[in-house]
């Protein structure tokens, strides 16, 4: 019977378990979780922080799942070495688990600018990050967010509804700016300033200001001083793979083909950590998204048990739920002015529409307030996307959105 | 329950699997343990032809389970639907964002009903045999097709990717 090994267990390594379990039902399958806890949903962690759920209410599989005949997990443990040719890891301590099949789905990481990092500054990944948050929070330091990208927003959200009236920090000219376009990101900032987030566009943390207490705050570029007891990077992700080898890596992660395969035979790669086809312009990139994660496993898994099956492709999207003000922003969303591309806007008291296109077919949608038609419009933003690429046609990368 | 098909080029857009819907949930609300009394499961668009059937296709691989971030959404085996746990949901709108067909439907309700759920979902007539909406529907555009409880007929819909033949457009 074939061995399958996952290397790191969240939606992606789940989602793959689930693929060999149900092709080979009682089926050999060794996880190695570093961390120890049961796995549970990242994006549940602002609203953690907020108080809005509990560890309960976050996890992805109850504990049963776990414990399926042929089914191990090594939980709190770490891979620390994977020999491609041996088929065989190597955990933190010393063991050794031999393979036939194994998929790296080791996530990623807060990105955390090296000049920054130290006491009081910290990412929000796990649900350790959360707890030292809220117990820094709680001791009454001040907060700063550094990133205005979906995470950063969310964070400052939740905080700001435990009335502790965090500063978001943020590089460019407006927040969520991958994301949205002036209009919407307008819109978002006002509902985060309304809650009592303090916004600052277009500032830069010069330097960490430290003393014998620890963080005491912040020099950003215009010289001005912002006094914080706790730093909270939102900048961004960078995929785990420390102790893979170097014949997997790409760019930054994993670099894989439609099924998930990376360049080595018998490792498969998926989720944050895996560099996968992305629709806007058919280059592999990392696309760190819940659904992504859980469709890449899924096909990992699928393939790894001996079935076909491709991905395809990713397209980069989000969803926001700012208070009262749904947010939802998918494909290309800024346009450059030229003749091939048009938009199309819509405003209604309390909502907000964009739609891009390209040589008239629809390939961005920005939905704010009203966005029960975001699935519909993905649907087709992807036919759409995928057409243009087959015929060799691709889009561009979305860059800023304009 | 048996599986449903969608033809939206069928839809005349009466209205009668709305009406089906909402009242067959105060009528049989034992027999469906619904979490939504009283309210229309599916959504009809039009009547711009053709119409646009929002409603669950209950399908095998399904998106808005895939991107569930609380575990609101899953599939249950024992009667082939999609379910939603109202209080697993955390309005998040990710499954607004996945589903191809529009099915998960922003609560009109909510926030002023007794139970707050953000999103509301076919749940499949829980366990009664016929789908209220295919029974009213005159036209053939939402069916209950042939009961699909035999393991080959499951494995064939699976391959097809949908439960349900779901005819886009
Ligand atoms: C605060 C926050 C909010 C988010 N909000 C959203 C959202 O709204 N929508 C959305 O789509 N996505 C969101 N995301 C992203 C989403 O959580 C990720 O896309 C998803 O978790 C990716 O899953 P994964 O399994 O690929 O990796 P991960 O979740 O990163 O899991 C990887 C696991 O592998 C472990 N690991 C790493 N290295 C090793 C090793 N060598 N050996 C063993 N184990 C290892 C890690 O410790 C981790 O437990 C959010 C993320 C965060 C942090």
């Amino acid at each position: 019977m074939t061995s399958h090994l996952i290397i790191g267990l969240n939606v992606a390594g789940i989602a793959a378990m689930k693929a060999i379990r149900e092709i080979e039902p009682g089926g050999r399958i060794v996880a190695v979780s570093a961390e120890a806890q049961l796995p549970y949903s990242r994006v549940l962690l602002p609203r953690y922080l907020g108080g809005k759920t509990t560890p309960e209410s976050m996890l992805l599989e109850p504990a049963e799942f776990y414990e399926v005949r042929g089914t191990r997990v090594f939980w709190g443990r770490r891979v620390v070495s994977l020999d491609a040719a041996q088929r065989r890891a190597v955990l933190d301590d010393g063991e050794t688990i031999d393979f036939d099949r194994a998929l790296i789905a080791a996530g990623a990481r807060p990105t955390v600018p090296r000049d920054l990092a130290g006491p009081g500054v910290t990412g929000l990944r796990t649900g350790e990050d959360a707890a030292f948050i809220r117990e820094r929070v709680r001791g009454g330091a001040r907060v700063a967010i550094a990133g205005g990208g979906p995470v950063g927003v969310k964070t400052a959200c939740a905080l700001a509804e435990l009335g502790v009236r965090p500063a978001l920090i943020v590089a460019s000219g407006r927040i969520l700016s991958q994301i949205a376009d002036n209009e919407a990101a307008f819109l978002a900032q006002r509902c985060l300033e309304q809650r009592g987030v303090e916004v600052r566009l277009g500032a830069d943390i010069v330097r960490a200001v430290r003393g014998p207490g620890g963080l005491e705050g912040l020099e950003l570029g215009d010289g001005a001083a912002l006094p914080c007891g706790l730093l909270v990077v939102c900048k961004g992700v960078t995929p785990n793979v420390a102790g893979l080898p170097p014949a997997v890596q790409g760019r930054s992660g994993v670099a894989v083909d439609d099924t998930m395969a990376t360049r080595v035979p018998g490792l498969y790669a998926a989720g944050d950590v895996a560099e996968a086809r992305d629709l806007l312009d058919g280059q592999p990139r990392v696309t760190a998204i819940f659904p992504g994660a859980a469709a890449q496993g899924r096909i990992a898994g699928k393939n790894m048990a001996g079935a076909t099956a491709v991905f395809e492709g990713s397209i980069p999207r989000n969803a926001l739920d700012l208070p009262g003000l749904p947010l939802i922003s998918i494909g290309r969303v800024g346009a450059p002015l030229d003749a091939r591309h048009a938009v199309r806007v819509t405003r209604t008291t309390g909502s907000y529409r964009k739609l891009v296109y390209r040589d008239g077919l629809l390939i961005g949608a920005l939905l704010v307030g009203e966005v029960m038609d975001a699935g519909l419009l993905q649907a087709c933003i992807r036919r759409n996307l995928a057409g243009l690429l087959a015929a060799g046609e691709p889009g561009q990368l979305m860059g800023e959105a304009g | 329950m048996p599986s449903l098909g969608v033809s939206e080029s069928a839809c005349d857009s009466c209205g009668r699997c709305l009406v089906a819907c909402a009242a067959g949930r105060v009528v049989l609300a034992g027999a469906l343990d619904s979490a939504w009394p009283g309210q229309a499961l599916l959504r009809i668009d039009g009547p711009a032809p053709p119409p646009r059937i929002r409603l669950c296709r209950h399908c095998a691989t399904a998106p808005c389970v895939d991107t569930c971030v609380g575990r609101a959404l899953r599939r249950d085996q024992a009667s082939d639907t999609v379910k939603l746990d109202p209080s697993r949901c955390v309005g998040c709108y990710s499954c607004v964002m996945e589903c191809p067909f529009g099915a998960l439907l922003p609560n009109p309700d909510g926030g002023r009903s007794a139970r707050d759920v953000p999103i509301v979902k076919c749940d499949g007539c829980g366990q009664f045999a016929h789908p209220l909406c295919a029974a009213a529907c005159p036209t053939g555009a939402i069916r209950a097709a042939a009961d699909g409880r035999s393991a080959s007929s499951r494995a064939r819909r699976r391959r097809a990717g949908l439960l349900g033949r779901a005819r886009r457009g």
